[in-house]
This record gives structure tokens, sequence and C-alpha cells, in this order.
């Protein structure tokens, strides 16, 4: 039976797992070094399609949390917090309270929409200027 | 092999493949990104039966067509870098250090290599390294699974088509 020999788990098994091991590990390591380096990283953040405020995130090591209250007319506002762990909105008066709801946002091309206010808050790169993020599915 | 029988039953594997490829994107994964990457099985089946050309052939078609059929046309980037990439490796463990693996290793490496190709792609389209580090890790876990389930499937798909195809080792 020539399939017999594929049966067992075989030497060179273990070296894949081994493989990927050493990759989890770089990666992790990659992940590491990548939360410091956010030399060129911009929080921008938008109302009604203009940009009215950016925050660059240049700082080597923790981030300074801070809290930026965006006043979005007629007595709305969103709360935004921009700390080392990403940004999020942390309270806002929309009616629907989606964006407070939102996942923190780390990685540029990410971004937190609150619809009622017109509001976006995003994460760019700034080398590639203007994020033009292809919506792929994966 | 006559040449009629093998592109027949190319056909047929490759069709096998298109439908898994089509129906998995209906099972869902607890991470995301992450996919069971059923059709690699019939890419095995078709190494240890006819040899690397041929498996090629099944993943270029596959991938091609499969992302025609249900996805976006980005998706053929991704399909067909990690469908290649996965191809290659499994095809250099199978065909140069086959007594050293078993099915189920080889399936974890294609899995393996198969996230490593669409991240590369993502990471070069989305223009931010990032996207490798952040989801490798996680891929990975998945992979060593699926792999694992995949090579196990091949083994017994080989196994009774062994008996039916006659094929010559």
């Amino acid at each position: 039976m020539i399939m017999d020999k594929f049966m067992k788990p075989k030497i060179g098994d273990l070296f894949i797992y081994l493989f990927i091991v050493v990759l989890i590990g770089l990666s992790l390591l990659g992940l590491r070094t990548m939360s410091i380096d956010r030399s060129n990283t911009v929080v921008q953040i938008e109302l009604d399609g203009k940009v009215i405020d950016s925050y660059e995130i240049s700082q080597e090591g923790e981030i300074e949390a801070q809290e930026i209250r965006v006043d979005t007319g007629q007595g709305e506002y969103n709360i935004v917090r921009i700390s080392s762990e990403g940004v999020s909105v942390i309270d806002a008066n929309c009616p629907d309270k989606l964006c407070v709801g939102s996942p923190t946002i780390k990685v540029p091309g990410q971004s937190i929409v609150c619809i009622p206010h017109k509001f976006v808050v995003r994460i760019i790169g700034k080398s590639q200027g203007d994020n033009a993020v292809d919506d792929t599915a994966s | 092999m006559i040449k009629t029988r093998k592109i027949t039953l190319l056909a047929i594997i490759i069709s096998q493949a298109l439908v898994l490829h089509y129906i998995e994107g209906f099972i869902p994964v607890l991470a995301p990104g992450a996919k069971l990457g059923l059709a690699n099985i019939m890419t095995m089946v078709t190494l240890v039966i006819f040899g690397f050309k041929e498996a090629m052939v099944v993943v270029v078609i596959r991938s091609v067509l499969g992302s025609l059929l249900g996805g976006s046309v980005t998706g053929i980037l991704y399909s067909l870098s990690g469908g290649i990439l996965s191809g290659l490796a499994m095809s250099l463990l199978y065909l140069n250090f086959q007594s050293y693996f078993s099915l189920m290793g080889i399936s974890t490496a294609g899995a393996v290599f198969h996230n490593i190709g669409q991240l590369l792609t993502a990471s070069w389209i989305f223009g931010t390294i990032g996207i490798l580090y952040t989801y490798l890790p996680i891929l990975m876990l998945a992979a060593v699974i699926t792999g694992y389930f995949n090579g196990l499937v091949t083994r017994y798909i080989l196994k009774y088509l062994h008996n039916k195809l006659e094929i010559k080792q």
C-alpha cells in the first residue's frame, strides 16, 4: 500500500511547526517595533468631508493619552481618545452611538465613522498622502 | 495515463476544487481572513497523482475561475499569489523531500505559504507592511489546524483513488 508511507507524522513536520513558531515570533517582534515606530502616522479628524484637525503621532515609546472634544455643531460633540492602545471615540451624543461602540483603531487605513454628525476619524500613513485604500474583501 | 483520461481527470479535479473554493466562503471561521483552504486538498491530490505542472495548472485555473465565481476582481490577486506560493512550496517539499514529510506536514506548509503570499499581496496593495505583522500570528495558528485537516482528507482521498485509478508510483 503506497499511501502507508504518508500515514505517520514524520521528522520534517517538526521543521514546519518550528518554522511557524519562528514566523509568529518574528511577526510579534515586528509588531512591537512597529508600534514604537509611528513616525509617519497621522490621526485625522474630518467633519462633513473636510479635514478639521490632524494629530501627528511621532513620539518614541508611549504616547501620552489625550482626549479631544470635537464640536460638530448645534451642541453635538464627539470625544476622541488617542493613546498608545490606538484611537477610539469614547463619548458622543449622536443618536445611534455606533462610533462609541466601534473598536479601537491602530493601523493606517482604519477609521471610525459617526454618520449622524458627519464625523470621521481615521489613521493615515503620511507617506501615502491621501489614503487610497481599496475596500477589498479578503 | 492516456491523454484524454488525463484531461478529463484534471477537469473533474478543477471543478471539485472550484466547488470547494466557492462553498468554503459560506463556512464561518473564527479568525478574520482565515479560511479552511479546502481547495488545497485538490491541489495536493493533483500533485501526488500527476505532478508539479498539473498542480500549478489546477491552482491557477481554480484561482481565476473561483474569484470570478464569487468575489471581487482584486480577489484574483490574493488567490493567485497565495495559491502559486503554496503550490510551489508543496511541490518542493513533496517532490524533493518526500521521505521526510507526511502529507499533513506538506499541507500545513502549503497553508502557511498561502497565507504569506496573500499577506504580502495585501501589504503591497495597502502600502503598509503592518498588515503582515498583525495578521500573521493568528493566521499561522489557523494554518496548523486547517493544514493538518486538509492533509488527512487528502490522504484518505488518495487511498481511495489509488484503488480506483491504478496510480503508478
